[in-house]
Formats: C-alpha cells, sequence, structure tokens
C-alpha cells in the first residue's frame, strides 16, 4: 500500500510549467488567478539569523562570516558524520609539581577532563591520539590551514596589483574630462559638488579613494611595470625537481584498508584531507539559517517561517495542500490494453471550508510541461457533474455514507466519508502511443475544476468589534491539471494487482435510505 | 565607476564545476566550504551532470539538473542568498559550449546573480603562485589537460590532453579485478570471474578501490617488471616471479575480495605506459607540448611545471612522473633544451588548486571589470566563449 500514497505517482501542473506532487507546491493568494509555485519558481530568502543546529548559538550574518560559518562547541564525528558527545572522566593529577625531594607527600587532586565521542560509531578523540581537554569552551580548537600564510601574502599582493591596475583603467575611461582634484582644497572648496555634499556622495566617495589612494596612488610610476611591481612585492614560488620517494613499507608490509579513509571522509574536511584515518579530527558544526519563500510573480511572501530559531511553526504558511484537493490512487487493476480498466482514485479535501469539483476529460490534448510527460492513455469519467467534498469536521466521528446527491451519480462516487471520497475511473491504455516497450507506464492527465470559497477581508480589523472584520466570501473556481503516472503497463517483479478495499464495498451498502 | 556597492563586504562564490567533484566556497578564503559530487537525484536516481547528453531531452534536462544542484550549492551548502552574490566559475576551456551557455542562463535568469565570471581552470593554477607563465597539468576524471599559460593567456593553440583520466583508471582497475581478483568463498578461495553472481562493481566501490589498496609503483620496479614481461612474452602478471607488493582485502556486499598485489601496484599504469599507441602516455604528452612551444619561451615552461587536480594525489604518482619524464628526456636530449623539468609546489591540496585561484581573484576589487554583469547578459545575444571574437562598435574584442 506504500506504494500507493507514493507521491511521486500523482503530480500537479505548476504555474512554471513544471510538474510536482502536492506536498511540494505553494500558492500565492495575490497573483490573480491563484496560482500554485514550486521550489524552483519561487523566490528563496536566507534568514539573517544564523543558528547551530545542537546547541542553538545565535549569530547574526557577519558573525557567522567571521567564523567561517563553523560552530566552535558542536563537533559532527569524522568518521561516520553524526554528532559527538562530550564525556567527562577523571584523572588524578599531583597538585605541586615544582616540589622536588618530596615525592612522598605530593597530594594529588582528581580533575575532569573531557574528550569527545560518537555514539553510532563509537570513534574518540583518544583514537586518534588527541589529549584531553582540561576545559570545554577552550575544548578543540579549529587547526589553522598551514597555507594560510603564503595565501594571505599573495592575495595581499595581488590586491596592490588589482586596485593600480583599476585606477588605470578608470584614468582611460574619463581621459578627456579634466580631472577635478576630489580632495577639498580651500579655493575651490565652496564650488566643490563633494563639499556641499547634496547628493550625499560625499562618505562614499572618500571611503573609496581612501582604500585605493593609500596603495594604488604609491606605485604610479609609469617605467615600473606591473609585473616588476608584484615582484617587489611578493617571494616567487619556489620549485623542486623530483619528489619524495614512496617509502619501502608500501611494498613490502600489507595495509589495513581500515586504516586508509574514504573520500568522503577526506572531503569533509578540504583543508586537511586526512589519508589516514588516525589523523582524523572532530569537524566543525556549520551554522543553518531558516529559507522564506516568495511568489516571483508579485514579490509576497508565500512561506514564512517563525524568528524564534527553536519554533517550528510558520508565520506564513501557503501550502498547496491546504487549498486543493489531493487525488490519490486506490485501485490499480491488471491492465488490458486498449479496454477501459476500472480505477479507482481518491479525492481528499483539506481546505478550511467545503469545496465543489467536477472532472474534466481532455481527450487527446497533450498539456505542456517541462518534465516531458505525455499521456498514453485515455481516462474517462462516467459522470462530469459537480460534487460536493465537505471540510474536515473533527467534532464527531463520521461514518462512511453516501449522501443522496451521490447516488444520482450512478455510482461514479463509491464512497464517502468526512472530508474524503472515492471515485470510480475508466482508464484505456491506447496501444498506438506506447513508445518504449520495457518501461512502457500507464499514464493519463485531466483537469481538475475545484471552486472554493476563498475570504478576502475587506476592511482591517476593527478592534472592541465583536463581529471583528468584514468578510467577504468570493467564489473562485480553479482548474487544475493533473498527471496520474499508474505504473508499469506489465506489472511483474513483486508489483500486484491492488483490489477493490473492503471499506469502499463496505460503504455501497450503507446507502442512506 | 560605481561609487554604491551595496554587494562589497559580501564575499563572491567561487564554484569550481568539476567531471566528478565540485568544489565550492567563498572568495578570500584558503580551502573551499566543501566538496561534494557533481551530482544530482532526478527521480530517484542519482546522475552525472556531465552526462546530460546521456539522457532523453538532453539539454532540458541539464537545465533542471542545474537548478536543482546549484539550489543544493547556494542554500544547502553556502546558506547565501544568491541574488546578492558575485559568481566566479571555474571551468575547463574545452567544456561544451551548451553546457556553459546553459549555466550562464541559470545563473542569470532564475539565480538572478550580480555578476558572473568564467575563469579558465588552468590560468587559475598560477594565481595560487603568482608566476605569469606555466605549464599546468591538469589530472581529472574525464581526462588530462596539459596547457601552457603564458602572461594571462592560454595559449590554446598548445595545449593537449588525453583520455587519461580517473574513469580511464577504474575502467582498467574492473578489468583487472575481474580477471585477477580472488573471493572467499566458504573457506575456499576461486577467481573472482568463476562466480555465478559477481557483485556489480559501481563506479563508487572502483573508486574506493583504487584509494584504499592501489597506489603508483617505483619508478625501477616498474622497469624490472616490464623487463621480465618482454622476456617471458607475456601480457598477464602472475606469471612472473617478481615480488609484488602483499594482496589487499576488500569487502563487497558481504564478500571478501582478495586484491593481488600486482593488481595494485599496477592499475595505475596506463598513466605510464601504453599498449596501442606508446606515445599516448603522460610523460611523452607533456614533453611533447613543451617541444610544441615557441623557442623563447620553452625553458620557462620547462621550469615552471604545475601538477594540479585529484588525479595527481594518488600514492607515488609524482615521484613516477618526475621519474619517467627525467628518463625521456635523456632519450630526447639533443632536441630539449634542459635537463629536467622544475614542478612547483602549490599552497593548496592537488584538488582544489584551481579552485584557490579563482577565489583568489574573486577576492580582488577589479572582479567587476572582467565579469559579465546581469544587465549586460540581458542585452548581449551570446555569452562569449574563449575562442570567439565579438565585433562590437566596429572593435574587435574578445
Amino acid at each position: 500500500m506504500a506504494t500507493l500514497i507514493d507521491s511521486n505517482k500523482v503530480k500537479y501542473l505548476c504555474s512554471c510549467n513544471r510538474l510536482k506532487p502536492l506536498s511540494y507546491l505553494y500558492y500565492c493568494k495575490y497573483c490573480k488567478p491563484l496560482t500554485l509555485k514550486c521550489k524552483d519558481c519561487v523566490i528563496h530568502e536566507i534568514d539573517q539569523k544564523f543558528f547551530c543546529t545542537n546547541c542553538l548559538d545565535n549569530k547574526v550574518q557577519k558573525e557567522v562570516m567571521a567564523v567561517k560559518y563553523k560552530c566552535s562547541s558542536c563537533f559532527n564525528c569524522p568518521n561516520c558524520n553524526n554528532l559527538l558527545l562530550t564525556r567527562a572522566s577523571s584523572v588524578k593529577i599531583p597538585k605541586d609539581t615544582a616540589a622536588t625531594n618530596q615525592s612522598a607527600q605530593t597530594t594529588q587532586q582528581p580533575q575532569k577532563v573531557y574528550y569527545l565521542i560518537c555514539v553510532f560509531c563509537r570513534w574518540t578523540t583518544r583514537e586518534v591520539g588527541i589529549p584531553d581537554v582540561t576545559s570545554v569552551p577552550d575544548g578543540w580548537k579549529l587547526l589553522e590551514n598551514p597555507f594560510n600564510k603564503r595565501i594571505h601574502e599573495l592575495t595581499d599582493a595581488y590586491k596592490v596589483i588589482a586596485a593600480r591596475e583599476k585606477l588605470e583603467r578608470d584614468r582611460k575611461k574619463f581621459p578627456a574630462l579634466k580631472r577635478r582634484s576630489l580632495y577639498i582644497s580651500g579655493s575651490s572648496a565652496t564650488s566643490s559638488i563633494l563639499h556641499s555634499d547634496k547628493y550625499g556622495i560625499l562618505a562614499p566617495a572618500q571611503k573609496r579613494l581612501a582604500a585605493t589612494a593609500s596603495i594604488g596612488n604609491q606605485n604610479l610610476d609609469p617605467q615600473i611595470t606591473i609585473e616588476q611591481q608584484f615582484k617587489s612585492l611578493i617571494k616567487p614560488a619556489e620549485t623542486i625537481d623530483s619528489f619524495e620517494e614512496l617509502p619501502e613499507e608500501f611494498f613490502t608490509k600489507g595495509s589495513n584498508i581500515n586504516s586508509i579513509t574514504s573520500i568522503a571522509q577526506r572531503h569533509a574536511n578540504p583543508d586537511f584531507q586526512p589519508s589516514k584515518t588516525n589523523e582524523l579530527y572532530p569537524l566543525n558544526k556549520f551554522y543553518q539559517s531558516k529559507e522564506s519563500k516568495r511568489c516571483s510573480g508579485c514579490e509576497h511572501n508565500v512561506l514564512k517561517p517563525e524568528s524564534n530559531i527553536i519554533s517550528i511553526k510558520f508565520k506564513l504558511h501557503q501550502m498547496a495542500v491546504f487549498l486543493v484537493p489531493e487525488i490519490r490512487i486506490i485501485t490499480i487493476p491488471e491492465w488490458k490494453m486498449d479496454q477501459p480498466n476500472e480505477v479507482i482514485l481518491s479525492v481528499t479535501n483539506r481546505y478550511e471550508g467545503d469545496v465543489n469539483i467536477s472532472f474534466l476529460c481532455l481527450g487527446d490534448e497533450q498539456v505542456p510541461n517541462l518534465s516531458n510527460f505525455e499521456s498514453n492513455s485515455k481516462i474517462e469519467f462516467e459522470c462530469e457533474d459537480t460534487i460536493v467534498i465537505d471540510r474536515q469536521d473533527n467534532s464527531k466521528a463520521v461514518m462512511a455514507q453516501l449522501k443522496p446527491t451521490d447516488e444520482r451519480t450512478k455510482g461514479f462516487v463509491c464512497f464517502r466519508r468526512d472530508n474524503k471520497i472515492a471515485v470510480k475511473c475508466l482508464v484505456t491504455p491506447i496501444s498506438k502511443k506506447q513508445t518504449d516497450k520495457e518501461l512502457a507506464h500507464v499514464r493519463c492527465i485531466f483537469g481538475l475544476n475545484c471552486s472554493i470559497n476563498i475570504a478576502e477581508s475587506s476592511s482591517p480589523q476593527i478592534q472592541n468589534s465583536s463581529s471583528g472584520s468584514k468578510e467577504t466570501f468570493i467564489n473562485s473556481v480553479i482548474t487544475h491539471r493533473i498527471f496520474v503516472d499508474f505504473g508499469p503497463l506489465k506489472l511483474e517483479d513483486g508489483l500486484k494487482v491492488v483490489p477493490r478495499p473492503r471499506y469502499i464495498d463496505d460503504c455501497l451498502k450503507n446507502l442512506v435510505k | 565607476m560605481n561609487f554604491f556597492e551595496p554587494f562589497a563586504d559580501k564575499p563572491a562564490i567561487i564554484i569550481d564545476i568539476g567531471q566528478a567533484y565540485t568544489k565550492c566556497g567563498f572568495a578570500g578564503e584558503s580551502a573551499p566550504h566543501a566538496i561534494i559530487p557533481t551530482q544530482v537525484t532526478l527521480n530517484s536516481q542519482r546522475f552525472y551532470l556531465h552526462n546530460y547528453k546521456l539522457l532523453p531531452h538532453g539539454i532540458e534536462t541539464l537545465k533542471e539538473m542545474f537548478i536543482e544542484f546549484l539550489y543544493n550549492v547556494y542554500y544547502k551548502i553556502l546558506n547565501a542568498n544568491s541574488r546578492e552574490r558575485k559568481v566566479v566559475i571555474v571551468e575547463s576551456i574545452m567544456t561544451s559550449s551548451d553546457f556553459r551557455k546553459t549555466l550562464a542562463d541559470v545563473l542569470f535568469n532564475d539565480f538572478h546573480a550580480v555578476s558572473v565570471l568564467f575563469i579558465p581552470t588552468h590560468l587559475a593554477c598560477t594565481y595560487t603562485l603568482g608566476i605569469s607563465r606555466a605549464l599546468v597539468v591538469d589530472m581529472g576524471y574525464n581526462d588530462c589537460q596539459i596547457m601552457p599559460i603564458s602572461d594571462g593567456y592560454s595559449l590554446t593553440n598548445l595545449c593537449s590532453f588525453a583520455k587519461l583520466g580517473a574513469k580511464h583508471l577504474h575502467d582498467y582497475l574492473k578489468i583487472l579485478i575481474e580477471k585477477y581478483a580472488l573471493v572467499t568463498v566458504d573457506g575456499e578461495k576461486v577467481l573472482f570471474s568463476s562466480l555465478s553472481n559477481q557483485p556489480t562493481l559501481t563506479e563508487k566501490i572502483l573508486e574506493d578501490i583504487k584509494l584504499r589498496c592501489c597506489f603508483v609503483t617505483s619508478f625501477e620496479r616498474a622497469q624490472k617488471i616490464y623487463k621480465q614481461m618482454e622476456i617471458k612474452q607475456t601480457d598477464s602478471f602472475n606469471d612472473l616471479e617478481f615480488q609484488f607488493a602483499p594482496e589487499c582485502d576488500y569487502t563487497i556486499e558481504s564478500m571478501i575480495v582478495h586484491i593481488p598485489g600486482y593488481v595494485r601496484e599496477m592499475a595505475c599504469e596506463i598513466f605510464f605506459k601504453n599498449e596501442i599507441d606508446s606515445d599516448q602516455c603522460l610523460q611523452n604528452l607533456i614533453i611533447d607540448t613543451i617541444c610544441k612551444t615557441p623557442i623563447d619561451l620553452k625553458k620557462e615552461f620547462a621550469s615552471n611545471v604545475v601538477l594540479a587536480g585529484g588525479g595527481c594525489m594518488l600514492d607515488g604518482f609524482k615521484p613516477r612522473l618526475a621519474k619517467e619524464i627525467n628518463a625521456l628526456i635523456e632519450t630526447k636530449s639533443n632536441v630539449f633544451p634542459c635537463q629536467k623539468l622544475s614542478y612547483h609546489k602549490t599552497p593548496s591540496h592537488e584538488n582544489y588548486t584551481a579552485w584557490l585561484g579563482g577565489a583568489i581573484f574573486g577576492s580582488l576589487d577589479i572582479l567587476d571589470n572582467y565579469s559579465i554583469q546581469n544587465t549586460q547578459h540581458k542585452e548581449s545575444e551570446s555569452l562569449p566563449d574563449w575562442f570567439s571574437i565579438q565585433i562590437r562598435n566596429n572593435i574587435v574584442q574578445t
């Protein structure tokens, strides 16, 4: 049964022409008409607050960039990438180390030392030889990349050259303009635009000049080329003629493959990439932040998480699941080509009000979409009237019972319980349209007309008013295109026909008299 | 000249999309933030981004794969808003135009990057050393690219590349394992090839075996082995009397596979000896490339060789390559100007040397002058390519 709830079977068409399961879609109520949005057509925004998922340590973006997104107190196991826990043990340390001949009288103080241990793979810092730490906040410091110094030297030298090049380019761009002094000098003070700061460009201009003036202007002597200047700034890279040979042990001693790290373990620590397991070091956890999504059409927020880090709720939670009825497959028959096969689909309404739906046969029309989904079967609905689906009512236990209106559909609606109905459809796989003979899946496309009453508050909420804001309900009809992939034409390898479940048969017996 | 730079304090994002692994991080850092496989999950299957041609509807699928991949890079790994950041993409000059164009389209249209700069891999490697002339050897997954760089230009007319990448090493290793490896079944050692249900040697398993068991043997040993093979006129390794390295036990799907010593030592020999075409091996390619260069630059290239790419990190690779090249130079001493080549040691692990070069360049002020701005991309019809010349305002500009 799990394969039927598999969300990859029934997909809805998003406004960007992509097919996504209903749980992956958002809706934007400010776009007219109401549009569905998916992850790929919505604008993502990272929240400014960053937090460590383990210790919930709060940091703003600037602080986080300074620490390279790494939390100093939480670690991941380098072996299996799970959380490392701190364990304490007691060690007796002689209190007075300066004592000379009084070994018999030195007292021993028990001291707590800490080490890290992974609960899943039992890796500890002791295995690698890291000494136990006496105070946790100072703990296991981030090891510095040994090449840092050289890289900083290179970058600083390049920055000087870049500043000079930029200055030369900028000067080239405006050769005809008389280069007015941007510095405020006595006589031209009154005439200089910058002095009056009328357009607010004084501060950034000065900042920019200050940055480039000191480094760029120093060596503007055109006699000294950029290359020569660079060479004077930095020690050139050294070359070697031969490399260290492999030690003899490679050829004589057998190696234990468990002492060599895997590629994933090496990539987890790009600075060091240890090749032996006895060089592994605890990995700092990364700071993460919440994402909020925005509709690309109208720039209104579609999803907004709460600013409180711990809370998993959302301030704005416009998920399509709460608006559009969800369709699922209940039964799968044994497929017969070019004959109508009976399939039962369920429709669940998770909207806060009642929904009127009607099905739409699309015939041979192919709906353009980005996943190149082509229907190769025809789906028919015996009844094209509107059917009402109630909203979810948690106040009382509801029995599975068909309404009088359902009986008029002559068996089309075969089940109804609370906010869920089941409908019988006929699917005919067409043999002419089967392209891949091996991977033939039965695919069909149909339309679903949903008519819902959306509350549109016309005036803001008035305080002290018992009736609250004036809410006018506007009826809107949206047609969704639904793409169903029933599965392989030939049921093999353990896939079975799913027969009609008993609850449907029971419901049909409970007809309201 | 813009006085207002709201993105001045946000470092640019540097991404090096390799054939097998992608290195991503921020400008100004000494190492990438993360190294992830260049793969995307589509319809519950993992695909390499560069294998888009094998899928139906290749280019459109590539676009979807890029969106998925870059979403992962931006929001899950780097935690950066794509609208606020400049991007530097480190790529090989030999990347197909389709790939490059789709990447630029996705970055500008779907992720709204401020500006994008494509920087060649080999050129980027020279930034990590502060030299202007070098011969960069990039050992990647798909192939090995040897490109001379001079004064900021990649000399593409003199470059050469060979299908000697990690992929080919894995294929050869697979052949060797299927031919020579032994498996313990019911306490007995039987040949791998004789098993009825052989475990599938996937790319991931082969990479792991290569990493943990294989190494590049030393020059002297290799010479002895080849001599014996010639004397005995045999292709197979287990007939030789040579003392190979001890075997290694590897577990695949609860079966213990014994990888014999000769497989461990000789798997990497495809780089240095080619049965079919004796010129298609690394040392020959490097020497030939240097010989093709103009006479005034030959000595400079010979004394500035840079080894980059993950393939160079194999155990024993570099000393072997140096010795093979020296041996080759001795045979060609009348044509070649110097006795030996000089190699540079980059301030990074070889697999992210190019990324580091991109990071150094990405932290400079003149990034804007070289990048393609968002507004510029919308106006121009096509992306400027390394081999194309645009005629703009009656002036030829590359």
